[in-house]
């Protein structure tokens, strides 16, 4: 099999099977709460059902608000191609690069949501950039971490650089930038104690604030592309850290076990995030500013401990 | 006569002769301006050609035009012209805003009453801009700087000679009139207290050099640093206040929203840049090598002005002021780039391959710097086209402008979206080469107590850089949610806007810098292979750590003390065209499965009010209670914003959100400080002048006795 065909097929499979990791989270915390919970395809069904479902484009509605989907839908998209999940990625993707399309997806959410002047659209829009700010520099800490650490930014030459040194995966530095990057998302992907998706009470909605006017596909391809973002994150947390089952990026032949580990790697991380999220309730708006200091001290604390055994040590 | 040195002497012509129109009684005046600002367009073109020959050259030329005044006991005061590279940077930059705001002002300046004296002071600003950049000795440079400031002044008072003219109202009495009364004042002394010290740093360079040449200054060297310092300082100082960092930066947000539009774009494009251009002659061509503290007092300020320039940015309800809050964090950003390079160099002492880092380091620094010009010109643009069609940049009164104007939406879309830094626009490219060569610097570090405080620095900048990053984003959502988006916040308001959009000459030159955003965006490569042959000459870097790997995809490798060299990649087109490819297919896609289904356009849900979503969407202020809340100790805010929910059934009447007045902590410190010196000094004069016959008399002895003194000792 060539390796244009499977990557093309990993990014394929990337788009495509998020939803799936939808509707496995909703489902495993119908569980945990003791009830039997959506099927774990109603994700799609939802998807499916929107697309058909027709579509109320609010007269006021600009280009802005009909353009947002897709460039959210995209820019999810394009980093998702980003990634080496079982193979070498297609787009040879950079941390930083990853950074500013989320921010982009985020900026376009945030212009969607004050697009029609509602007071719900906006003041979720406000609160969407407002833990967007706050979760910017965590990121960029951990990016320096990990600059430091690989001499490289590049998602690829990362994971390269782990298989090159093996027993990276329990340095200290590692791990604290692990856990740094899964408080990251859990605020990037709104989920329990910064946010809730579930809700229904449009007052503490920040993320579903924006989205309150979309309906039909657009709906569709916001929720879409949510399922994408929590597919991002998540496969960026096990993949940087811990990116033990990925063949050597020279390999052309098919092997089907790094899939399976991959897909095994992240179903403990979903059903991590499940039973964190059982045990949490939501916070209030600024107690947010806590999570990422705590995240930030980890990152810096990983960086300050890489500067003194790689670079002070040795030089 | 050698080219570059003609095509210099006709763009100075040019600017000379369309500044002399003033003179000359043309009549009608409108044919006067028009040929005036051909005179700056043809100027400009001249000198685009200038500075693209001078970038692409090997190496630089000096010029000794005429030997000028030689006075006994000083230096020899020679008038010599300097085309480098930098220089040739410099001149293309203003040239090509030369052009661009000629054109312009060609129908942008046609209500104005006064057209044509803005229009040849424009060219005699022109003229000075050319001089500071091409001049190589103090006493012409000190000359160019000074009438450059001095030019600028008649554009900082122009909204004060319009409103003492009568001609137009203020629309708000008395904030705006008390404002635009004060600040040509507070630019003047803001400048002079620049001059001064850059007057200090430069004579101090040439008491050093013992002469008033930059060419001596260049070859100055090594000789003795301990006493090089304070050279440093001063220019740090003099530079930093005319660059606007951030504890100097009081008089920018008074100063340049005063200014016309068109002209707004130019000091915040190219004016407030020629301070950069002067640190990069000071400390990286004079002032070498220099000491490990000079380049992290840089960064400490150039992130903080980062942080604080958005910081404030985001407070402010008049598109211009917040626009020019935006050119403050801006230049924190390329100083951020200086004060890395000048850490980097500092240590290429004991490691050599430090000045890759620092040659990449000054191309973000550069390749920012030119961005900055292109996205903050086509936002000042835009911001002189809003005021035009709806005749207030007050955010509070506008809102919904991109149903009617759906082309000043776009180009100020495309502006905004730069200016934040996401791909595939050029903000982009050059934040992420700063954050890049931030990285990098940050394996610079040494087992040594400055290593230390260095990486203190650079983990602080980081942070502060990047919530920076974040911020404008946010800031420009509020700005874009406020204006352009949303529905519209008055109907009397409203009534009042033009019908149609701009003159297609206007829109001509906003669609030239919105296509410049994405070219610099795109194409990374062709800006970096230029800039990295100019910063390395500086930095004594060959140019072997970068590489071309395709259209617009740039490898760095940086050799480092460790095992494997600090490898990264820039790829911006596969990206984009990704990107575009996928919106396509997503598009598709849609189209297909939601076939059959019908679309609607029913109105909003209004909650059942009759007034619709006017009264009820954000205020600009509300829209950041959040940051606001977190950041009150810095802004030191007077009253927290509240969503007000006093609104009236059955009137459209206008709905004005509590304002938040940020006094800035830095203003009233300089206020309290200059405040306190006054009073001292006004008692000292009132002590020394008491009115008595005798102590005068006392006095005119005292000098006598001193002069005599004097002559003995001649």
């Amino acid at each position: 099999m060539s390796i244009l065909l499977l990557q093309t097929l990993q990014g394929f499979l990337f788009v495509v099977g998020a939803p799936l990791v939808i509707g496995v989270l909703r489902h495993l915390r119908a569980r945990g709460q003791l009830r039997t919970g959506p099927p774990i395809l109603q994700a799609y069904y939802d998807i499916v059902k929107l697309f058909r479902k027709g579509t109320a484009l609010p007269e006021e509605a600009s280009w802005a608000f009909r353009s947002a989907p897709y460039v959210v839908f995209s820019c999810y998209a394009v980093a998702g191609l980003g990634l080496p999940l079982f193979a070498s990625p297609l787009l040879d993707l950079d941390l930083v690069t990853l950074s500013y399309l989320i921010g982009l997806a985020a900026f376009f959410t945030a212009i969607a949501g004050l697009d029609l002047g509602t007071a719900f659209g906006n003041i979720g829009s406000s609160r969407l950039l407002f833990l967007r700010t706050m979760v910017e520099p965590v990121f960029f800490l951990v990016i320096a971490g990990l600059a430091l650490k690989w001499q490289t930014t590049s998602l690829a030459r990362i994971v390269q650089g782990h298989q090159l040194a093996p027993g990276s995966y329990f340095d200290p530095a590692n791990l604290m930038l692990f856990a740094a990057v899964c408080l990251i998302t859990l605020i990037e992907t709104h989920r329990l104690p910064i946010d809730n998706l579930e809700t229904n009470l449009e007052l503490t909605m920040s993320y579903k604030g924006t989205l309150i006017e979309y309906s039909g596909h657009y709906l569709a391809l916001f929720e879409w592309s949510e399922s994408l973002k929590l597919l991002l994150m998540s496969s960026l947390a096990v993949k940087l850290f811990f990116p033990i089952d990925l063949p050597m990026l020279s390999n052309l032949e098919w092997n089907p076990l790094p899939l399976i580990l991959y897909l095994m790697k992240l179903s403990l991380f979903i059903l991590g995030l499940t039973a964190w999220e059982l045990s949490q309730i939501r916070v209030r708006m600024f107690q947010v500013v806590e999570y990422t200091l705590v995240s930030s001290f980890l990152a810096l604390i990983a960086i300050v401990y890489i500067i003194v055994t790689m670079y002070f040590m040795k030089g | 006569m050698p080219i570059p040195l003609l095509l210099l002497g006709v763009c100075a012509l040019c600017w000379l002769l369309g500044s002399g129109l003033i003179l000359v009684p043309i009549w009608p005046k409108r044919s006067a301006m028009r040929l005036s600002l051909a005179g700056a367009v043809l100027g400009g073109v001249a000198g685009c050609v200038l500075g693209a020959y001078l970038v692409q050259a090997p190496g630089a030329e000096r010029y000794a035009v005429a030997t000028g005044v030689t006075v006994r006991g000083l230096f020899p005061i020679e008038f010599e012209l300097y085309l480098d590279p930098l220089a040739g940077l410099f001149v293309f930059l203003l040239s090509f805003f030369a052009i661009l705001i000629g054109v312009y002002s060609y129908s942008y300046l046609i209500e104005e009453s006064n057209s044509l004296e803005i229009a040849t002071v424009f060219n005699l600003h022109l003229f000075s801009l050319l001089l500071v950049v091409v001049s190589n000795n103090v006493f012409y440079f000190l000359v160019a700087w000074e009438s450059m400031t001095l030019t600028s002044v008649y554009f900082v008072s122009y909204r004060h000679n319009k409103m003492t003219d009568g001609v137009d109202a203020p629309p708000l009495p008395n904030l705006a009139y008390e404002e635009a009364l004060t600040s040509p004042k507070i630019y003047l002394i803001a400048s002079h207290i620049s001059t001064l010290f850059v007057l200090i740093a430069m004579l101090g360079l040439a008491q050093t050099a013992h002469s008033y040449s930059f060419a001596d200054f260049r070859t100055l060297g090594t000789s003795s640093m301990g006493s090089l310092s304070w050279i440093y300082i001063a220019a740090f100082t003099g530079f930093g206040i005319k660059a606007a960092m951030v504890p100097f930066h009081v008089w920018l947000p008074y100063a340049h929203p005063t200014s016309p539009a068109n002209i707004h774009a130019m000091m915040s494009g190219v004016m407030v840049k020629l301070a950069i251009y002067g640190m990069f002659r000071m400390f990286f061509e004079f002032l070498v090598p220099g000491e490990w503290w000079w380049g992290a007092l840089l960064l400490v300020f150039a992130s903080g002005t980062a942080f604080l320039g958005v910081l404030y940015a985001i407070f402010q309800s008049n598109l211009k002021t917040a626009l020019a809050y935006h050119s403050i964090e801006n230049i924190g950003i390329i100083l951020a780039g200086l004060g890395l390079a000048l850490i980097a160099r500092s240590a290429t002492a004991s490691q050599p391959d430090a000045a890759f880092v620092a040659s990449l380091a000054l191309v973000a620094s550069l390749y920012h710097l030119i961005n900055h010009a292109v996205f903050k010109g086509l936002l000042f643009l835009c911001t002189g086209v809003i005021e035009r069609l709806t005749g207030t940049v007050e955010m509070e009164l506008l809102g919904g402008l991109s149903h009617r104007f759906p082309w000043t939406t776009a180009l100020f879309v495309t502006g905004a979206l730069a200016i934040a830094g996401f791909p595939p626009l050029n903000g982009f490219a050059s934040e992420w080469l700063l954050v890049q060569s931030l990285f990098a610097s940050l394996g610079l570090a040494t087992n040594t107590l400055s290593g230390a405080a260095i990486l203190v620095v650079q983990v602080a900048s980081l942070i502060l850089l990047s919530l920076a990053f974040a911020l404008t984003a946010f800031c420009f959502c509020k700005i874009l949610g406020t204006v352009f988006f949303g529905c519209r916040r008055s109907e009397s308001e409203e009534a009042t806007w033009a019908q149609h959009e701009v003159a297609w000459s206007m829109r001509g030159v906003l669609v030239v810098l919105a296509g410049a955003c994405l070219l610099l965006g795109l194409y990374p490569d062709q800006v970096v292979e230029r800039l990295a042959s100019l910063t390395d000459r500086l930095m004594d870097a060959s140019s072997v750590w970068f590489a071309t790997t395709g259209p617009s995809a740039i490898q760095f490798s940086i050799p480092t003390h460790l095992v494997s060299a600090y490898r990264f990649d820039l790829q911006v087109i596969p990206v984009f065209m990704a990107g575009l490819g996928l919106c396509g297919i997503v598009y598709l896609i849609v189209v297909i499965l939601s076939w059959r289904s019908k679309q609607t356009r029913p109105p909003i849900w209004t909650c059942a009010s009759p007034l619709g979503s006017t009264h009820r969407q954000f205020s600009e202020i509300n829209f950041a209670y959040w940051v606001f809340t977190l950041s009150k100790g810095i802004l030191n805010g007077v009253s927290p914003p509240v969503v007000q929910t006093r609104f009236s059934f059955l009137r459209d009447e206008l709905y004005h959100a509590p304002r938040i007045a940020t006094v800035e902590v830095f203003r009233r410190g300089i206020n309290q400080g200059l405040e306190f010196l006054l009073s001292r000094c006004e008692a000292f004069g009132l002590y020394i002048q008491n009115g008595d016959v005798r102590t005068y008399l006392l006095y005119v002895l005292g000098i006598v006795i001193f002069v005599f003194l004097f002559l003995i000792q001649r």
